[in-house]
């Protein structure tokens, strides 16, 4: 099956969020305004009701009530205001059990979560200086999206066949993948937001996790790689065979990575998966 | 009035959960210490047979002196500075240090053809160091692999259980 028929599969097994397609088409832009934002999210009911629940739970610590979106921007910022529609706007369909990868319900959010909370350290970390940090943020939320779609649809034979390749077979998962399905979650998730029309960098931030680009020039994927394996690293790798994950040389050499730098960042994604934590504990 | 011989209905067990970089003891026998999330990070129990006391331990990395003010803020979160504090909350509950059955589980490792990424293994080097300078051998582990895990002592009799997504769990 290819990635075109997994996703015509899927559909309504993914939902995409009109909201969340507007606001990532503000990250392009040179200038973002408050109007821009509160304008997209008026429109929703929906989520307007949700950004004040999740504003007004003991969790976020406010001390004021906030009574609307003009109040939660005042209260919480542009940048938070951004997480918290993003993780809004996938978190039904991303709370949901993942049979084909053993996952229970939440556990794909919490990882999608930490891996969005990983790719806002490795930014700040200054290791990569070619994008915006937002940007980042939604394409490591997003980058593991194909898992949704590939996961519910695997049958327990394929699962035992791509459990045996990965454990005794010394390959990864996602290679595991290519070899039974034809396709695999990365191709199949940056399949997914082309239909959405989500930028092109997060596209190929998403398509290229698992082997990012370092040459011609080094682009998001490089992010989203490390931010992947940050967030395991930090105390969330649901599933089986989730650290069956092949490290790019390209991107430690590059980056010019050691043991003391990992082990740094690795503190700093813990701290900020903590933080997170708040958004999965009322969505 | 006394509790029934046998139950009807089994009284509620007592889950303690120890998260990523903490610890917790307990010398109560209807207890049980759990702790998930167990990738390159070790989770460590030890356990007191007659005192019927012990303590779990889960570590992230292995040194502290990468950032000693964040050891200070979370001890637990290394394992030189985690490790000495397990063994001495153990000991404050009664427990004795030459009774003490150790167990370790995690340490899960990824591909990494510069072995830099390999945390787990790292943890593991850095424990086996402070046990050995202590005198404390490994009684049994299950270290190293490719998934992560949920391990669970009983506090009645230290059995130690282990469980990986899609497989049922075993004893340790």
């Amino acid at each position: 099956m290819t990635a075109a028929e997994w996703i015509a599969k899927a559909r309504g097994v993914v939902p995409s969020s009109d909201s969340a397609n507007r606001l990532l088409g503000l990250l392009g832009r040179t200038s973002v305004s408050n109007d821009d934002i509160v304008k997209i999210i008026r429109c929703d009911g929906v989520l307007t009701a949700k950004v004040l629940q999740v504003c007004n739970s003991p969790l976020m610590g406010l001390r004021q009530r906030v009574a609307s979106v003009d109040q939660a921007l005042m209260a919480i910022g542009h940048r938070e205001v951004f997480r918290l529609v993003l993780a809004i706007s996938y978190s039904a369909a991303m709370a949901e059990p993942i049979p084909g990868f053993a996952m229970a319900a939440k556990e794909f959010l919490r990882q999608s979560l930490a891996t969005a909370a990983a790719a806002e350290v490795v930014m700040e970390s200054g290791l990569w200086k070619g994008g915006e940090t937002p940007m980042a943020f939604t394409a490591g939320l997003l980058q593991d999206i194909g898992e949704l779609v590939i996961g519910g649809a695997l049958t327990a034979e394929m699962v035992g066949s791509m459990r045996t390749r990965v454990e005794s077979g010394g390959i990864s998962r996602i290679e595991a993948e290519r070899e039974m399905l034809g396709t695999d979650h990365a191709e199949v998730g940056s399949n997914l937001l082309t239909s959405w029309n989500v930028p092109e960098e997060i596209v190929e931030a998403v398509a290229n996790h698992h082997q990012p680009v370092v040459s011609p020039v080094t682009r998001l994927s490089v992010v989203t790689h490390l931010a992947d394996c940050l967030a395991h690293l930090a105390g969330g790798a649901p599933g089986w065979g989730s650290y069956a994950i092949r490290v790019s040389t390209p991107v430690v050499e590059s980056m010019g990575i050691d043991s003391e730098r990992l082990d740094a960042l690795v503190i700093a994604t813990r701290t900020s998966i903590e933080r997170m934590e708040r958004f999965t504990a009322v969505l | 009035m006394p509790a029934p011989k046998t139950w009807v209905i089994a009284p509620p067990k007592k889950t303690l959960v120890v998260g990523v970089a903490d610890m917790t003891a307990s010398n109560d026998p209807g207890a049980e210490l759990v702790t998930y999330s167990l990738g390159s990070c070790l989770g460590i129990a030890i356990y007191d047979p007659v005192k019927k006391a012990g303590g779990l331990l889960h570590v992230m990395l292995p040194s502290s002196s990468i950032d000693p003010d964040k050891a200070v803020r979370s001890p637990f979160m290394f394992v030189d500075t985690g490790v000495p504090r397990l063994f001495r909350a153990v000991n404050g509950m009664g427990g004795e240090s030459r009774r003490f059955v150790v167990k370790v589980a995690g340490g899960a490792k990824m591909m990494d053809a510069k072995d830099i990424f390999s945390i787990g293994h790292r943890n593991d080097l850095k424990l086996k160091e402070i046990l050995d300078g202590a005198g404390y051998t490994v009684h049994v582990r299950d270290v190293g692999g490719l998934t992560y895990r949920t391990m669970r002592m009983s506090m009645a009799n230290g059995q130690v259980t282990i469980q990986s997504p899609g497989t049922p769990p075993y004893t340790l």
